[in-house]
């Protein structure tokens, strides 16, 4: 016998709680953050963006405009969800190890779906920006990685969790590769 | 006539577990073959590989008049769709309808477009409707898998196999994870396939009276060996004991009891 699991669970919890004290505070210092001064600035925050988001007459001129981009921005958003969700699911059948074709394949597509998701899109689109300048290919580039990522995962859990029982049932009648994917797999 | 003939079977699974050692039998067309044997003995493992869902290490199997283990692809398709299978869970596509699992079973038949697409003939939807109808599921024709009880489920998975037109049917357990009612309903199911269609059946069993009850001939796997292949009426209490252990005592032991199917 080991030691007393409960022992080790109090002592992993108090463990955790020290580390992620000592991680607060030395942020604290590093960042020379002043905690009275941050609770108390939360007044001062909240008088500042209701008088600076709330729109005025100023506002309203320009709305015309904001509307066009603002439909743009729908558009874009739209395309790019399409396209990545079509390159998703191939590159989950490819990923998902029920599904997969074979292992180098399957690492590959795991690791391109784990690198653009856990890029947050807010940093594609800062570096598709420094290469592509602002416009609307731009947008649509970080979307459509951003989204491709989370997608890929997304269906490849999907697929795990289905697991391979109806698609041994399938193997089992004769059907080939491509009837399994269309029929055991694509009914999600 | 001989159907099945398997010669020297073998299977190790990577370096470590032997599956199966030197299995040899054969299997007569019309035949209801029970395979009995404790967990872990290798009976879904010698079953799967008649169908070389498992691939075997060595040995030799032929399945009428093919030699199973020497198939390429294509052929492989063709052996499958020639044997139907059942397992314990059912294996069903769940969100989709009573139908088109069933339909399912004709895809071995199928050209890749076909297949994919899911387009199925006139003859195959009314052979669909009348297997339905054999196994009393057409009230659950249209419903989705996922609302069926488990003794509708097996019949579902029995349709699916039987539109195959196979010759053999293998069958993992098919009672496994249902009440006994269920269980005699599916059984008898099995049976009425052998004596009416002349369909081969191979059940891998844990309930030994059912086995008895049911078949023509009872097959005894104990740490993947062959330790009895004989008629039902010649198993004994000493048999039972070999198969299962000395432990199994008299929870089994009810032979003789409910015969005569």
């Amino acid at each position: 016998m080991g030691p007393d699991i409960f022992t080790v669970r109090r002592n992993n919890r108090i463990f955790f709680f020290l580390a992620l004290t000592a991680i607060t505070v030395s942020s604290i210092i590093v960042t020379e953050y002043d905690i009275a001064k941050g609770f108390t600035s939360i007044y001062k925050a909240i008088t500042w963006s209701l008088s600076n988001f709330y729109p005025d007459a100023n506002a309203m001129t320009r709305l015309p405009d904001i509307m066009i981009k603002l439909q743009e921005t729908v558009l874009i958003s739209i395309a790019a969800t399409t396209v990545a969700a079509l390159c998703a699911f191939f590159f989950s059948i490819f990923g998902s190890k029920t599904t997969k074709v074979n292992s180098i394949l399957s690492t590959l597509s795991r690791g391109v779906a784990s690198f653009s998701r856990n890029i947050p899109d807010a940093v594609w689109a800062l570096i598709l920006l420094f290469s592509f300048g602002q416009s609307a290919l731009t947008g649509y580039f970080a979307l459509f990685f951003a989204t491709f990522g989370f997608l890929t995962r997304t269906f490849i859990e999907t697929i795990d969790e289905v697991g391979d029982s109806s698609v041994e049932a399938l193997r089992a009648t004769g059907a080939s590769y491509t009837h399994i994917i269309a029929h055991a797999y694509l009914p999600l | 006539m001989t159907l099945l003939d398997v010669k020297n079977l073998n299977k190790q699974y990577g370096t470590g577990t032997v599956a199966l050692s030197n299995v040899n039998f054969s299997v007569k067309e019309g035949e209801f073959i029970s395979i009995i044997g404790p967990s872990g003995a290798g009976k879904s493992t010698l079953l799967r590989c008649l169908n070389r869902m498992i691939e075997a290490s060595s040995g030799e199997i032929t399945f009428d008049g093919m030699k199973v283990l020497q198939l390429n692809k294509k052929e492989l398709r063709n052996l499958r769709s020639k044997i139907g299978m059942i397992f314990q869970h059912y294996n069903l596509v769940n969100p989709l309808s009573v139908i088109e699992n069933v339909l399912h079973g004709r895809l071995g038949y199928k050209s890749t477009m076909k297949g994919l697409l899911g387009i199925y003939s006139e003859e195959e939807k009314k052979g669909a409707l009348e297997i339905i109808e054999l196994l009393g599921l057409e009230e659950q024709i249209y419903k989705r898998c996922d609302q069926l009880s488990g003794g509708q489920k097996q019949r579902v998975g029995i349709a699916r196999a039987l539109i195959q037109k196979p010759k053999m049917l293998l069958c993992d357990e098919p009672i496994a994870s249902l009440d006994p009612n269920a269980s005699k309903i599916i059984m008898d199911y099995l049976r009425k396939v052998t004596n009416e269609m002349g369909i081969t059946c191979l059940v891998n069993l844990h309930q030994v009276n059912v086995a008895l009850t049911y078949s023509d001939r009872i097959i005894g796997v104990k740490q993947g060996k062959i330790v009895y292949d004989g008629l039902p009426q010649y198993v004994t209490k000493e048999i039972i004991q070999d198969i299962y252990g000395t432990e199994s005592g008299e929870l089994i032991l009810d032979i003789g009891g409910n015969r005569g199917a």
